[in-house]
């Protein structure tokens, strides 16, 4: 197989398009359906996100005056392509994808793109409650990130190199666990869950930047989000699955891992309030940060 | 350059039409001016073309949440026109449908408020339990909002067996202490969205002559329970919750443990019930010519209402001033220099109810 | 609250004549400058609970004043002057809303009324929507109007 082909099917097959878009359906059905048993409820139907995409596929799209429909529609589009990039550069469990030096740094600057979008969309919606949904998005970035990307310098350092498979392949240590406390920490902020549900908040701007959007534009959308979280609690699972040897245990490591990560993601949700957005920024800076930054230490010893 | 944001009168965080026009500069809000009148009914008017009885089953209709309020107080003022006594039993029926009123009234209220800050858990828990009231409720008077309850001279509807009801409020009281309270003051992310949020000094609180548990919570001691007792609360030895830091959490605070008094009240009316008849003989009496006002405490604070009569079937004039009405004015003043994302809670806290208000 | 109401009313100006009820207190005092009264009653500590406007045969509306303080009740019963009154929102805030719904409703002007805005009713429509007459005299008057439309 020649490395253009390893791309293609690395994007559109394994850890890209096909499976990462079923994963999404699965994680959201798995978050909502956890979420209700906790609050007592039944829950909905196992194939309710893939309900929910054709549902909205088939909607007319309005389109608000004044907006340019490329901007419309090709935003969602650009976010869309990069959370599948970001996918198929991820070294999942028998990825054919090519690994080439400094992949970290391009994925991250992949992973940054949905968030970017969301700014961008909730300034070109020319609503109130979008621009104010944005700069939300803006400021959470801020916080988030700060241990997000200072977990893979930490990791990039223990390795010697911003090679993905280098990091994953490397002998498991005290580094790996910091990384992963940091990146834990920062997955709730990124996937714009409880208490960190900042930008989409529904009750005070009306689900944030979002707002505008409808039909086929707002469905993509949707599907970034849970690619996003497929993209996420996979980078965080492959850390682990380096542990075991072998395609098929590697596997089941990396789908326990991702699995567990939606499920501690929807206790948090379940079981806190919102939080405003100068007590997320504290947060991040202040315990994100201590989690990163021991993870730095451990690498630099 | 400060923007405007509007809250309502379309609003998720709204659960009535009523438009908060903010002034902004990035987070902060500068200015808020409020407007009302989506939802007028002019009940006062309709209430001065219809007969006494008819009136008891419209101004239920002027809140939802506290239609039994508003029946008792209209009730009352006509009996005190004719200086009718109503009955030592319908005395306690109707202490124990205005609490179970308020108990549900509250327990929505901690709904509501827990989902504008976002705690969905906190809202099913709240609307789960407050079911159990709204079953109880129905029990006794076969509806589930607008009840029916009150008559001129007594009650419509006997509470026949007090079992109905003690096993579900004790259950209620249980999940009070045991997970609301607690989840309420302790877990640290409500805990960041309520502390020193709203603030409203007991200063103003007097001045802008805010009543019910927004009052209580700013330390102003008034409750209409215990100021002018009706109904049996002078046999119940009704206690008053204050708390003097007027914000957010006080709000929260004051209504739960308002809740657990209720809970209490319900329990010892249950247990000092007399016998007798619920209604007076008459079940048509004559109101003769002459003014009255009566002051009920609703769920929200003080229900007033101000009936005169000619001696007719029918009403002079009937006023009505809802609790909503005189606390609603005070959001501008809970609201500026707050944070945007504490506006909806801000006003939920306050409990307003624009269906009153708007009469 | 325990003070002699009788007493601190007499310090002032209008006619008055207080009546006990069995819901408090009532004071007939048509000229009553409402202004002095509210800066009394503010000292005192009475509460404003809130205005009823009725409508009067000859065009005015009698505005009942209505206070408390715990088991102190109050009512004031002051007429308007061609339909005009002092406002007391200056000195009381709690009378802003309530003064500006009788503007609406009774179309009562209250003078030096800081925003004397509609409150309830859309501003095309007309003032004075609850001026009608309520009791037997509103019967029989809705009585002929609906037997002139039949």
């Amino acid at each position: 197989m020649n490395e253009i082909v390893r791309g293609i099917v690395a994007f559109l097959l394994w850890p890209g398009l096909i499976s990462a878009v079923l994963l999404a359906w699965f994680y959201l059905w798995l978050g909502r359906k956890v979420t209700a048993r906790l609050q007592g409820r039944q829950g909905p139907p196992f194939f309710q996100p893939f309900f929910d995409f054709v549902k909205l596929l088939g909607k007319k799209m309005i389109r608000p005056t004044g907006i340019n429909m490329g901007l419309f529609l090709g935003l969602p589009l650009v976010s869309l392509i990069s959370v599948l990039a970001a996918l198929a550069l991820i070294p999942a469990p028998g990825s054919t994808s090519i690994s080439f030096p400094g992949d970290l740094i391009f994925l991250l600057y992949l992973l940054e793109m949905p968030a970017l979008v969301d700014i961008l969309v909730g300034y070109v919606s020319r609503s109130v409650y979008a621009q104010v949904g944005a700069v939300r998005e803006a400021l959470l970035s801020l916080g988030h990130n700060l241990p997000f990307i200072v977990a893979f310098i930490a990791l990039a350092i223990q390795a010697k190199s911003s090679n993905l498979q280098t990091i994953v392949d490397m002998h498991f240590s005290l580094v790996q666990i910091f990384a992963a406390i940091a990146l834990i920490i920062a997955i709730p902020a990124r996937v714009k869950a409880n208490p960190f549900s900042i930008p989409n908040a529904e009750t005070e701007i009306v689900a944030g930047t979002h707002i505008e959007y409808n039909g086929p534009a707002l469905a993509i959308l949707e599907l970034v989000h849970g690619l996003e979280i497929v993209a996420l609690s996979g980078l965080l699972a492959s850390l682990f699955s380096g542990m075991v040897t072998g395609v098929l245990p590697s596997l089941i490591v990396y789908l326990v891992v991702s699995i567990l990560v939606v499920i501690f993601t929807s206790l948090l949700a379940a079981s806190t309030a919102r939080v405003k957005v100068q007590y997320a920024l504290g947060f991040y800076w202040r315990w994100g940060a201590l989690a990163a930054a021991l993870a730095v230490v451990a690498a630099v010893m | 350059m400060p923007y405007r944001i509007p809250i309502g009168p379309y609003h998720p965080a709204l659960e009535e039409p009523y438009k908060l026009q903010l002034s902004c500069t990035g987070e902060t809000v500068q200015a808020v001016e409020i407007e009302v009148g989506f939802t007028l009914r002019a009940i006062e008017l309709l209430a001065q073309r219809r007969n006494y009885v008819q009136d008891i089953v419209l101004v239920e209709h002027v809140c939802g949440i506290c239609s039994n309020v508003h029946a008792t107080a209209f009730a009352m003022a006509a009996e005190k026109i004719a200086g009718i006594q109503i009955p030592d039993r319908a005395r306690y029926i109707r202490t124990i449908m205005g609490e179970l009123e308020r108990l549900h009234s509250h327990l929505l209220w901690a709904g509501i408020g827990s989902e504008d800050i976002g705690f969905r858990s906190m809202f099913m828990e709240m609307y789960y339990v407050r079911e159990s009231i709204m079953d109880i409720l129905e029990v006794i008077s076969g509806n589930r909002v607008n009840y029916g309850m009150i008559a001129i001279g007594g009650v419509n509807r006997d509470i026949p067996d007090p079992k109905l009801i003690l096993p579900k409020v004790q259950e209620l009281r249980k999940v009070l202490e045991n997970m609301a309270i607690p989840i309420f003051t302790r877990n640290a992310t409500v805990k960041s969205r309520t502390v020193k949020i709203g603030p409203l000094s007991k200063q103003d609180a007097i001045k802008y002559g805010v009543v019910g548990p927004m009052a209580r919570a700013s330390g102003v001691n008034i409750d209409i329970r215990q100021d002018l007792p009706y109904a049996a609360y002078q046999d119940l030895d009704f206690k008053i919750v204050t708390s003097e830091d007027g914000d957010v959490q006080a709000r929260l605070v004051v209504r739960a443990l308002e809740m657990l008094e209720s809970v209490r009240l319900i329990e010892s009316a249950l247990a000092n019930m007399p016998s007798g008849p619920i209604r007076i003989d008459d079940p048509f009496p004559t109101i003769p010519a002459g003014e009255a006002t009566s002051r009920v405490e609703a769920p929200r604070g003080e229900a007033f209402y101000y009936v005169a009569s000619d001696g007719s079937d029918t009403p002079l004039r009937v006023k009505i001033r809802t609790p909503s009405y005189i606390n609603i004015p005070a959001i501008p003043l809970l609201c500026v220099g707050q944070n945007l994302a504490d506006m909806p809670l801000i006003q939920a806290s306050i409990d307003p109810c624009v269906s009153c208000t708007d009469r | 609250m325990t003070f002699d109401l009788e007493t601190k009313l007499s310090s002032l100006a209008g006619a008055y004549k207080l009546i006990h009820a069995q819901d408090g207190s009532w004071l007939d005092a048509p000229d009553l400058n409402v202004v002095e009264m509210a800066d009394l009653f503010l000292k005192i500590g009475l509460r404003l609970t809130t205005v009823t406007g009725i409508a009067l045969e000859d065009g005015e509306t009698q505005l009942i004043y209505h206070f408390m303080d715990g088991g102190t009740v109050l009512n004031v019963k002051v007429c308007t002057k061609k339909n005009v009154i002092a406002s007391i929102t200056s000195i009381m805030p709690s009378a802003d809303w309530i003064e500006r719904e009788i503007h609406d409703l009774y179309a009562v002007e209250f003078l030096g009324h800081p925003h004397l805005d509609r409150l309830v009713r859309p501003p095309e429509l007309p003032i004075g929507f609850f001026r009608e007459k309520g009791g037997e005299a509103g019967k029989q008057q809705r009585a002929q109007t609906q037997t002139k439309v039949s």
